[in-house]
């Protein structure tokens, strides 16, 4: 993928130290146009994915990118601008000054540099210099397991990408740090013929070095599907125990926890978990940790969007609420200290406040066998449709699980058709009894199966 | 080097087609929060996508870099990529004719949002804020508003030259409430592809308070009793009816791939008389509006329901070619960095011949259901689920006490002939993104709808 970046022909453009070295030549020439602060963001990103359509390979594309943005204070007002190459980048510095006059918040200092350290395994040089041909062969191995498991099952989506990145943050107060890593990502979407509708259902995958098994990931999107064909009517509906697989409780779960754990959000009063801090917000023995200093935590960085380091910390523990989350921006406004919670989307937008890698785990945590033996009624959901529609708010949520199948005696008794599911998320982290040992690993979180009493069922 | 060139290299270098793009975007994203701002966002951003079939494959590349040799680099990557993917492992891809088109469109805007100054945008969002917080028990407003002015330039190898650019116009807010421990929260947003004239035609403040004060109205509200019941849906709700049940089931692509529960049911009856759904990229300034698509394609209305019968696809070249129907303007990027894809725009249902009252009046024990926080579907199962911003009961006829916010779901070919009434009034929602692994600009909108036995999701 390997291609010449910006402004430095013929040069690696994932070259640490280069990127390093131009942010530092574009922070001096900030300096001189009258800031009192400033940090300077520049990043490089290649992508090469191949597509899967009608159970074939599909579209073959390679897309590179370069950006940059810079922060700026003056007087102790934030001002931010982008740029897409070098030689406009002091314009972007102009506009960030101009904005500073807007601001209303005064006071803000950029963060003092901290002492980063190296965070190994994520970068993984044969990813990023790959040619197509590797790519061509995972999405190949993808649809052959998907064929093996269900020869009736088509692969209609998803692919294999390989992406590789390269960033660096300076600033006037220390900070100065660049890394780079590379993402290798599998993802099936299968559909299956059942009678007069289709199955549908989808896995995914990824990790920052090339021992990916595609061929697992169609394997288990086929199998998946199989496993949900000919499913029974639900006859009635009421209050159920319903486990959420890893991926239906990241969306459904997970996602409403990192807004509600949102530092600016709960001191402003606008977070179910306002107040809440050192309080009971779930089921005893659960927590949930920011930890992108797990072995093999995929997608996290040494240092936070603001080029602080990277920190573990309890967001919950033992189902207490421990810490919420800051960036510099947001514990200016309320106060408080940064828990180095930055995160950048892209060069095109100002760090923001989230996470870099959560774990959620259990005191009592059991194998997955167990955690269905002791429902003797209930339902096993795969997927959730909607979960973005939650209230993200008040945690109120109405979704519905088409893949589902049916609790029996403690045991997988067999699909059932679509059922609707209603709540709110913080009553139901109260009703959690139970998460798996296995996790599945994702980038950004490593995640259990996790099961909650009493659930709303309509049908 | 620019894109007609590229198409001529592309050729050159043994495409069979070949498509290119050159898009700007110059943005201003503006948020009040509390008052305070809390981001002012201005940039420009331009890239080059280049997209060839070689041998009936796919080859696609793009960058942000737009030198002669970014180009160059960038029509060679696409044709290598092409020729990447063995004959035997692929499905060969053949596209549907489009008449070739030379044209240059300009939908300039009444008052250019860029020509106003950030001053007057921030006191537009203060406004907003000053309406919203004179309803009592609102304790949190977030603000923001946006522009984007698009310039496209496309050629491709039929010999079509496009230039257009286009403004859309954002203001919205987010409003919570809180009450002892209880919490709502709503929001509103006004948009379109408009300038700032936007805000002299439709008020977002008058919006932001109307919502402002739904959110204080569902403090406290009790949930929904979950199951089949009769419900009512506004204009804004029938919209995403529209587009998550409707829309995105009629999207060739889908069907072409077996992932629509609509293959092979042209021609077919699946609602009642006077239902009727169109996609329609030349609402004037819908948000979702454009003059071609990202195949070089005009822009235009597409029928897909007409009184219950299912005429239409949504189709870009490639994916009419398959179902062997024409090309209507539905390949959409989302950006440079992305290729075209089968999508929507402005999804409407065509007004009835009930007056709204007598839609309510049968309904002993029902639903009214109001305003959208976002739907999402599975084509290939056929099912759908969208939410509502706000929900009342019907109690013998009128609209009564609120209640938390629902969902609706269901079979998309069961709830179609489940519709037994459509009011006379029809109106645009708000606008929105739709996901579709890529994110683009719609909208859409309809009249009130009646459904029957629509499943709502609820307290058991």
């Amino acid at each position: 993928m390997t291609a010449a970046g910006p402004g430095s022909a013929g040069a690696d453009p994932f070259d640490v130290d280069a990127i390093l070295g131009r942010a530092q030549r574009l922070l001096e020439q900030a300096r001189g146009r009258g800031v009192d602060q400033a940090e300077v963001y520049l990043e490089w990103s290649e992508g090469l994915s191949v597509e899967v359509e009608k159970g074939a390979l599909a579209t073959t594309a390679a897309g590179r990118a370069a950006g940059g943005s810079v922060r700026v204070v003056k007087g102790g007002r934030l001002g931010f601008a982008y740029f897409t190459s070098d030689d406009k980048a002091m314009a972007a510095v102009d506009a960030a000054l101009r904005n500073t006059r807007l601001a209303t918040v005064e006071g803000y200092s950029l963060p003092q540099a901290g002492t980063t350290r190296r965070m190994p395994g994520r970068w993984h040089g044969d990813v990023a210099s790959a040619e197509a041909a590797v790519a061509v062969g995972l999405a190949k191995d993808l649809l052959a397991g998907a064929k093996e498991a269900e020869p009736a099952a088509t692969v209609s989506g998803g692919g294999v990408s390989l992406d590789a990145g390269c960033w660096a943050i300076v600033s006037t107060e220390g900070a100065e740090c660049g890394d780079r890593s590379t993402m290798v990502s599998a993802s099936a979407a299968v559909i299956l013929e059942d009678g007069e509708r289709a199955i549908s259902t989808s896995e995914g995958r990824s990790r920052h070095d090339l021992a990916i098994d595609a061929s697992d990931v169609g394997r288990i999107a086929a199998q998946t599907a199989r496993s949900l064909r000919k499913p029974a009517e639900v006859p009635a509906g009421g209050r159920a125990d319903v486990i959420f697989e890893p991926e239906a409780a990241t969306e459904l779960v997970v996602e409403w926890m990192i807004g509600a754990a949102n530092g600016d959000d709960a001191l402003r009063g606008k977070s179910a978990w306002s107040g809440k801090l050192g309080t009971a917000v779930a089921a005893p023995g659960l927590s949930l940790v920011d930890d992108p200093w797990l072995a093999d935590a995929i997608g996290a960085a040494p240092f936070d969007g603001e080029g602080l380091p990277a920190r573990t910390f309890p967001i919950l523990a033992g189902g207490e609420l421990r810490t919420y989350l800051f960036d510099s921006w947001d514990a200016h406004r309320n106060s408080v200290q940064t828990t180095h919670s930055a995160v950048r989307d892209d060069f095109k937008s100002r760090p923001g406040t989230g996470t870099q890698h959560l774990q959620l785990t259990h005191a009592n945590a059991v194998a997955r066998d167990r955690l269905l033996a002791d429902v003797q009624r209930g339902y096993l959901v795969e997927s959730v449709l909607g979960a973005h529609t939650a209230n993200a708010t008040t945690g109120d949520f109405s979704v519905t699980a088409p893949n589902v199948w049916e609790i029996r005696d403690g045991a997988v008794a067999g699909p059932v058709q679509e059922i609707a599911l209603a709540g709110s998320v913080p009553k139901l982290l109260l009703q959690l009894d139970g998460v798996s040992k296995d996790v599945k690993r994702m980038s950004g979180l490593r995640m259990p199966a996790v099961r909650f009493r009493d659930v709303d069922v309509s049908v | 080097m620019d894109e007609a060139a590229a198409v001529e290299l592309a050729r050159t270098l043994g495409a069979q087609h070949a498509e290119a793009r050159l898009e700007t975007v110059e943005e201003n994203r503006i948020q009040l929060q509390d008052g305070e701002l809390n981001g002012l966002t201005s940039g420009v951003e331009t890239g080059l996508a280049v997209r060839v079939l070689v041998a009936g494959a796919w080859g696609f590349a793009s960058s942000n870099d737009v030198s002669a040799a970014s180009w160059r680099s960038s029509v060679q990557r696409a044709i290598d990529l092409a020729r990447s993917v063995p004959a035997k492992d692929r499905n060969p891809v053949r596209l549907a004719d489009a008449p070739s088109l030379t044209a240059s469109v300009d939908w300039r805007p009444r008052k250019d949002p860029r020509s106003v100054a950030p001053e007057e945008k921030i006191e537009l969002l203060r406004r907003m804020e000053r309406g919203v917080r004179a309803v009592a028990g609102i304790t949190n407003v977030t603000t923001g508003y946006s522009d984007a002015t698009v310039t496209k330039r496309f050629a491709d190898s039929t010999g079509t030259r496009l230039q257009w650019s286009l403004v859309r116009t954002v203001a919205q807010g987010h409003f919570t409430a809180r009450r002892g421990g209880e919490l709502a929260a709503r929001s509103s947003r006004v948009g379109g592809t408009k300038g700032w004239e936007l805000f002299g035609e439709e008020d977002p403040v008058a919006k932001a308070v109307a919502a402002a004060q739904a959110t204080v109205a569902a403090l406290g509200a009790p949930a929904a009793k979950g199951g089949k019941q009769t419900v009512v849906i506004d204009p804004e709700l029938a919209g995403v009816f529209a587009h998550e049940a409707v829309g995105h089931a009629s999207e060739a692509d889908l069907i072409a791939a077996g992932e629509s529960c609509f293959k092979g049911r042209l021609g077919q009856r699946l609602g009642i008389e006077g239902l009727s759904i169109r996609d329609d990229s030349t609402v004037p300034g819908g948000f979702g509006s454009f003059p071609f698509d990202d195949n070089g394609v005009r822009g235009q209305s597409k029928p897909i329901l007409e009184d219950g019968v299912l005429v239409g696809f949504l189709a870009d070249r490639e994916h009419a070619a398959a179902l062997g129907v024409a090309p209507n303007g539905a390949a959409r990027a989302q950006d440079f960095h992305s290729r075209p894809l089968v999508r929507m725009s402005n999804t409407l249902i065509a007004p009835g011949d009930l007056p709204d009252e007598e839609l309510f009046a049968d309904v002993k024990q029902g639903v009214f259901c109001k305003g959208s926080r976002g739907g999402q579907v599975d084509c290939a199962r056929g099912t759908f689920l969208f939410n509502a911003q706000e929900a009342y009961r019907i109690e013998d006829g009128r609209v009564t006490t609120p209640l938390r916010d629902v969902s609706l779901t269901g079979d998309i070919l069961q709830t179609l002939h489940n519709i037994d009434g459509l009011g006379r009034q029809q109106r645009m929602g708000d606008p929105g993104y739709c996901g579709k692994g890529q994110w683009v600009p719609v909208c859409d909108g309809g009249p009130l709808v009646r459904i029957q036995d629509c499943l709502l999701g609820g307290a058991a």
